[in-house]
């Protein structure tokens, strides 16, 4: 009976419920703060490798100059592995999107999408300056 | 004992017990994190390595057309500015067939990767398959008829073919053709009929939407198959310099240098252990066929220039493989390199 009316420790006990509770809830948020995975950054880099070497002597600017979205395409496409989704962008000097299709070899992907952008200069008189973006993304 | 007491000892537990729980759950947590942060640490410190090899041309800068080992490894060009754009006589180093090639000891000194294992191997982007399918006679000359299919990573290309027959020390150059978007094409070779047991064809093929997407193919006749390695017999060229073995030189009558769009006959001296190479223009791999006649039967015997596709270093078959594959040129055509490098050491 005594122990029925006595309800000071219960407090205590609401205490260490709501302490324990807020231990586990600040634990729980720690693993939504992760680095970057691998697979990201080596598509990042992947990206970075396509468009250095496709654009050696100024190959790729020259596509844009001339317009060539197919071969723009089929040259990214035969590059990059089977399993790798890619759209590409082609913005000029005022960020206007050039391409009036999309270059990609896919619709909509799911997970992860990086995306690396890479100047290019026109090696042509008219010397205009291109901004490519390059997303990928790992096919599931 | 007291009902307060009682409730303390009570609370006290369930703090423990949740000191407790939450510690084993912060360990597992953070194990996983510093798991994953050495996963990526790793990750970068590998591919800063294979960058550094790519990107590097090594020292000397000329080790590829030098005799001695390199002091660093790097493939690079030395005089190209740009990246990913290497020198044709270092990726020839890397084959067995050359006569300085590097071993794979060679290769983890050089590269001061003594305790990671290290393999290279380059390809072809765009891979030809050359079938005989039939063949029919006319006069003193025999038909063969072949289908070529060209495949980029498994999906069908549409490409220009160049075709060259070598046989009893002459060439023929068949029309090139192009290639559906089936990525197959069926060409008719004409070939002497007394020399058909020597033959040799090559077939050049090149992507439609880019020239520097060249590759090359060689069928021999006399097996009925597409070979899928050079002579062992002629050693890979070194600065545009075909050094000829004393026990081949002998032999040969003549020779050429074939490119997707180009032929030329070897200025070659009977007997002589060097024979300089052209330099041609296109974007193309070099395919050098030397044509000679050992007691009294005539031989082909061909090499290419670089040496790809090519495949050296470790073995990975029962060990950890880092795969890091960069798209590369080396003299101005597309090729495929992947650099595999082991596990750290602990």
């Amino acid at each position: 009976m005594r122990l029925i009316k006595n309800k000071k420790g219960q407090v205590r006990v609401i205490e260490a419920f709501f302490a324990s509770m807020l231990l586990l809830g600040c634990l729980a948020l720690i693993p939504a703060q992760v680095a970057p995975r691998s697979s990201t950054v080596n598509l990042v880099w992947k990206a970075q490798n396509v468009l250095f070497t496709l654009d050696s002597n100024g190959h790729l600017a020259s596509l844009v100059d001339n317009r060539d979205w197919v071969s723009i395409k089929q040259i990214v496409e035969s590059v990059l592995p089977l399993t790798t989704w890619f759209n590409l962008t082609v913005f000029d000097q005022s960020q206007n999107i050039l391409n009036p299709f999309p270059i990609s070899n896919a619709g909509v992907v799911s997970g992860n999408i990086v995306s690396y952008n890479y100047v290019c200069v026109s090696q042509s008189s008219t010397l205009a300056i291109y901004v490519l973006q390059l997303q990928l993304a790992v096919i599931d | 004992m007291p009902a307060s007491s009682f409730d303390t000892f009570f609370a006290c537990t369930i703090l423990v017990a949740a000191a407790l729980v939450g510690t084993a759950f912060l360990v597992s947590t953070m194990q996983a994190r510093i798991d994953g942060t050495q996963d990526i640490n790793k990750g970068s410190y590998l591919k800063a390595i294979a960058d550094h090899i790519i990107t590097n041309p090594g020292s000397p800068i000329d080790w590829g057309i030098s005799s001695t080992n390199p002091l660093d490894f790097g493939l690079a060009a030395s005089e190209s500015t740009a990246p990913y754009d290497l020198d044709v006589d270092k990726i020839t180093r890397l084959s067995n067939l050359s006569n300085q090639s590097l071993s794979t000891f060679d290769l983890a000194t050089s590269a001061k990767l003594n305790n990671i294992a290290f393999g290279i191997s380059v390809s072809q982007i765009m891979t030809l398959a050359i079938e005989q399918t039939s063949n029919y006679t006319s006069g003193n000359e025999i038909f063969v008829n072949f289908t070529v299919s060209t495949v980029i990573d498994s999906k069908p290309a549409s490409a220009n073919l160049h075709c060259y027959v070598i046989a009893g020390g002459y060439v023929d150059t068949v029309n090139g053709s192009s290639s559906s978007s089936s990525g197959v094409s069926f060409i008719a070779v004409p070939v002497h009929g007394s020399s058909v047991d020597n033959a040799l064809l090559l077939i050049f093929a090149q992507a439609s939407f880019d020239d520097r997407i060249t590759s090359y193919g060689v069928y021999n006749f006399a097996d009925s198959m597409q070979e899928t390695a050079s002579s062992q017999r002629l050693p890979s060229p070194k600065d545009f310099t075909l050094n000829l073995p004393a026990n081949i030189s002998e032999t040969l009558q003549n020779g050429y240098a074939f490119s997707y769009s180009a032929e030329q006959l070897l200025v070659y001296t009977h007997g002589v252990s060097q024979c300089r190479l052209p330099r041609l223009v296109d974007s193309s791999p070099l395919i050098i066929v030397m044509c000679g006649s050992d007691d009294g039967i005539p031989f082909e015997e061909w090499t290419a220039y670089p040496q790809v596709p090519l495949k050296t270093g470790v073995n990975f078959s029962d060990q950890e493989q880092n795969v890091f594959s960069y798209i590369v040129t080396i003299n101005g055509v597309l090729y495929r390199l992947d650099l595999s490098l082991g596990d750290l050491p602990p």
